[in-house]
């Protein structure tokens, strides 16, 4: 079993900074997806770990075994880790066993005992009937297989996945998440998982790692990371999700605070450690705003456009507090829905207030400098 | 294969890791660094110093001289000339094969680019003797010419006609691939409003490929200023001094004291090489790069002068190339120039000579058979190396050795014939022996000067390897030379087998290289039909010519048979 720990990693090429301080600890056996849009980074973070690139800072350690960092560089085939590459990257030449049991015939393993493990890997992801078949004669799932197979044969204990689902249909998908989950049951192996995805994400890992431009903004479970967005930017990334500003933020413990949106105070979930100001930035997402009820004080909102969506309408509201902001809401399928131009009041059935550090950065204030012992916690989770 | 070296005192940290990738590369350097980028620069010091430091003196004199100037006057005037008959002859082929519809369109095409592949000595050979005052062919047709006319061909005229034709194919070449990468709608919009084929051609098809035919000027025109074999066939009888022939005819005469002023004259034909390549390659930067929509191109239907248009085009080929090739063969079937083919006179006894009873011819084929098949074997591994860091671990010394080995290709022969000379006559440091006069210093020339010809379908091969399968394997745990073998090797491989076959259909006839490095001792097989010829055995000669095409014709049709394993534009005759 090898865990992974990414310590400071940083990576230019020519003045392109592509990494800065990546810190991520990743246990054996976790199943971790590393989710940001193109261009974030994520590919050359796989490309360091599998050794095809050297990072420029900072150290790679595979279990116990530092493999990057310093004046160490351990070159890809003697890291042991299993690759499935985004174009699979199955030898045309040879068969289906054969691309399989690669691994071995390099490692010199008996040819019975190399056999024996072909025959179980390609069982496990069933394809025992293709063994002899070459890789064009077989569809893309089945191409997909044969890479988990190649990984499960060489009996690698880390096997990072790039963009494994971005060349198969929509309709292979749910069935190939499916078959990683089993791989993963099976193997006990850890995988990193590299996606732009982030249903894929959510559905497949034990903790995703968000990225963006260069830097790791959060790593959290996938609840947590929609619930508890440590910066703007996941707020705003993870499930289509709103942020909203709030001012005189005021924690009272126990993971509450109430602050001011719209002219209303609410109540938001916090972080135990947050601390009081005048300025916050606060999370929600369009699931969470319904119309109030008639007991409540809900905040005024204009609509402004409203389209049926098949079972239920989804609207766009102005609230008269800020007419520069823009609110989506969905309301069940009627008869008689609010039409546009219509005041409804509105109530929020979650918000989480943003912690401080990132908040202040979304606002465009230099990095604080100050420690935040709970965002540290929250970067190097597990 | 992982060699860790201890440094004496810190038993503990490896110092550097000499992997067999970093021992591949090192070779490959040491390799292009001595053979093809040390000779240019011994050319350029010896052109330039003397022991006494810049030879002003000597090069004033050199250049004074009336034949120096001549040379080059005449370099440049055929160069130029002959470009231009290249470029429309090529251009009017491109045109008619890429965008009409007429039938055949692969034997035409087949047909006009085999003369590329015929050494340029026979080529000259067969219209020398096609149109000879005692020509078979033209006797034959009843158009001979009144004994005792002066040749025509053995003219500056007759020069940049052969010069014209022969390259004309290159300029097809270029030209054929910019057609193709005019995007259709360009054409169709400009026939949408209301243009007529010609008009579409002349305003819209042409100025588009201008890219593409400035290109194909610089490559005839590096080409014509290079071209040994039909400059010395016609240019040394007929009295035209050339660069190339001056200096051939010096260093033949003189010995290695003509070495430094014919080095300088070697840097005079470098400068004009590179002038024409900066030429296309500014042309280039300036030219409007489309994105490339297929390759699909507009198909201009000739209607009812298609019929004439075939029967131009095919009418060219017969007197370009049937007409010289039929008068070469009927020389070779003769037991002496000048009669005629007969029942009576048809005789395979020059065949028999050429094969069998000439000990030097045999010899020289022999000679050249094995630094032909070394130098293919060698440059197979090379450039699948080379290949390799060129397309996956580019640095300034992968650049680097690219740039020597395309300029060895680049320049004429004879400039690397040279050079050659001036680096390898002195005895190898060590071993206190001269490569000059030994079979060896031509295999050092033949390496370099073709490694970029077998470089450049491999790496056009790499383009299309997907880097992931070389990742895989490293990943699975194969090491350099490990993945070499079982994965890139497999997928190389046919490329790999194309340009071994184009490397040995140009080096088995070498022809200026090789003029200056043989000796009496090791012949090539290149330079002895200017022997025969200039010897008056000319039937012999003839049927050393026809046996060369046979050969090439042989392979051509060996890597037409090896085409569907191969990437698009690997082979240049493969339609």
């Amino acid at each position: 079993m090898t865990g992974l720990r990414l310590s400071n990693i940083g990576k230019s090429y020519g003045e392109t900074r592509v990494l800065a301080n990546i810190d991520l600890d990743i246990a054996a056996g976790e199943f971790v997806a590393v989710l940001g849009p193109s261009g974030c980074g994520k590919t050359t973070l796989l490309r360091l770990i599998a050794g095809f690139d050297k990072p420029d800072e900072g150290t790679i350690t595979l279990g116990d075994r530092q493999v990057a960092g310093g004046k160490v560089m351990v070159p890809p085939e003697a890291r042991g880790i299993g690759i499935v590459f985004q174009s699979y990257a199955l030898w045309p030449h040879m068969s289906v066993a054969e691309n399989v049991g690669y691994a071995l015939k390099v490692a010199r393993l008996p040819r019975t005992e190399r056999e024996t493990r072909v025959a179980r890997a390609l069982d496990m992801v069933n394809l025992t009937p293709f063994a002899t078949r070459r890789p064009a004669d077989l569809s893309g799932g089945q191409r997909q297989r044969v890479a988990l197979a190649r990984c499960l044969a060489a009996g690698s204990d880390l096997v990072l996945l790039d963009e494994p689902l971005a060349n198969l249909d929509v309709h292979l998908r749910a069935a190939m998440e499916e078959e990683f989950h089993r791989f993963h049951r099976e193997s006990g192996a850890t995988l990193v998982y590299i996606t732009h995805d982030q249903s894929e994400a959510m559905a497949l890992a034990d903790r995703i790692a968000v990225m963006d431009k260069g830097r790791l903004l959060q790593c959290a479970s996938p609840r947590d990371l929609y619930r508890e967005p440590a910066d703007a930017t996941v707020a705003g990334f993870i499930g289509g999700g709103l942020v909203l500003p709030v001012d005189d933020l005021r924690p009272l413990g126990h993971g509450i605070a109430t602050a001011d949106l719209l002219g209303r105070r609410l109540r938001l979930r916090c972080h135990a450690g947050e601390t009081a100001r005048s300025l916050a930035m606060a999370s929600t997402h369009p699931a969470d705003i319904h119309i109030a009820a008639p007991d409540e004080t809900g905040i005024p909102a204009r609509v402004i456009a409203r389209t049926y969506r098949g079972g239920s309408w989804s609207y766009e509201l102005r609230p008269e507090a800020d007419p520069t902001l823009k609110l989506p809401m969905s309301l069940p399928d009627t008869a008689t829905p609010p039409e546009p131009g219509a005041l409804l009041e509105l109530a929020f059935r979650d918000l989480w207030a943003i912690p401080l550090a990132d908040a202040s950065r979304s606002h465009g204030a230099p990095p604080s400098s100050f420690p935040s012992p709970h965002l540290t916690e929250q970067f190097q989770c597990a | 294969m992982t060699l860790t070296l201890h440094s004496k005192g810190a038993p503990r940290a490896p110092l550097f890791r000499l992997s067999a990738e970093t021992i591949v590369l090192a070779l490959l350097a040491l390799l292009i660094l001595s053979v093809s980028v040390a000779p240019m620069l011994r050319l350029a010091q010896a052109a330039l110093f003397d022991d006494g430091g810049l030879a002003v003196e000597r090069l004033a004199r050199l250049f004074a001289r009336p034949q120096t100037t001549a040379a080059i006057w005449n370099t440049i005037q055929i160069a130029l000339a002959s470009t231009l008959v290249s470029l429309l002859v090529g251009t009017v082929f491109a045109v008619i094969v890429v965008q009409t519809d007429l039938p055949g369109k692969s034997a035409l095409v087949f047909a006009f680019v085999l003369p590329l592949m015929i050494p340029p000595q026979v080529t000259a050979m067969a219209w020398i003797q096609a149109f000879s005052p005692s020509s078979p062919v033209l006797g034959a047709l009843g158009l001979s010419m009144e004994a005792g006319t002066r040749h025509p061909l053995y003219s500056k005229a007759g020069i940049i006609l052969l010069l014209g034709i022969y390259n004309a194919p290159l300029v097809y070449l270029a030209m054929q691939a910019s057609l193709r990468r005019i995007p259709l709608d360009l054409a169709e919009a400009a026939r949408a409003a209301g243009a007529g084929p010609v008009r579409v051609l002349l305003t819209v098809i042409l100025p588009l490929a201008r890219g593409g035919m400035v290109a194909a000027a610089s490559l005839a025109f590096v080409s014509a200023i290079g071209n040994f074999g039909i400059q010395a066939m016609l240019g040394i009888p007929a009295r035209v001094p050339t660069l190339i022939t001056q200096i051939y005819q010096q260093i033949n005469g003189l010995g290695p004291s003509a070495l430094p002023n014919m080095a300088a004259l070697s840097m005079v034909l470098t400068a004009l090489t590179v002038a024409g390549v900066l030429l296309a390659a500014r042309a280039g930067e300036r030219n409007d790069t489309r994105v490339d929509l297929g390759s699909r191109a507009l198909v201009l239907s000739p209607g009812r002068g298609g019929p004439v248009i075939l029967a131009l085009l095919w009418g060219y080929l017969v007197l370009s190339l049937l007409l010289p090739l039929s008068a070469l063969l009927q020389s070779s079937l003769v037991p002496a120039y000048g009669l005629p083919l007969t029942a009576e006179t048809v005789t395979l006894k020059n065949y028999a000579a050429a094969l069998f009873r000439q000990v030097s011819l045999r010899d020289a084929f022999l000679t050249s058979l094995w630094l032909t098949l070394v130098t293919v074997g060698f440059l197979m591994l090379a450039s699948v190396f080379l290949g390799y860091f060129l397309t996956w671990r580019r640095g300034p010394l992968v650049r680097l050795l690219h740039f020597g080995s395309e300029a060895a290709y680049t320049l004429p022969g004879i400039t690397l014939g040279v050079a050659m000379i001036l680096l390898f006559l002195r005895p190898l440091p060590g071993i206190g022996v001269s490569l000059y006069g030994t079979p060896w210093i031509i295999l050092a020339a033949y390496v370099a000067g073709f490694l970029a010809l077998a470089l450049r379908p491999v790496l056009s091969g790499y383009a299309q390897i997907d880097r992931t399968l070389e990742e895989a394997a490293q990943v699975a745990g194969a090491g350099f030379l490990r993945r070499m073998r079982d994965v890139i090797w497999p997928l190389i491989a046919p490329t790999a087998i194309a340009a071994g076959v184009i490397v040995f259909m140009t080096a088995i006839n070498e022809i200026q290289t090789s003029i200056l490095l043989i000796s009496s001792g090791t012949r090539t097989i290149g330079p002895m039909i200017i022997f025969l010829e200039e010897g008056g055995a000319s039937t012999l000669a003839a049927a050393v010519g026809c046996l060369m095409i046979f050969g090439i014709l042989l392979l051509m049709l060996l890597s037409v048979a090896l085409s569907r394993f191969l990437p698009k534009g690997v082979l240049p005759w493969q339609f």
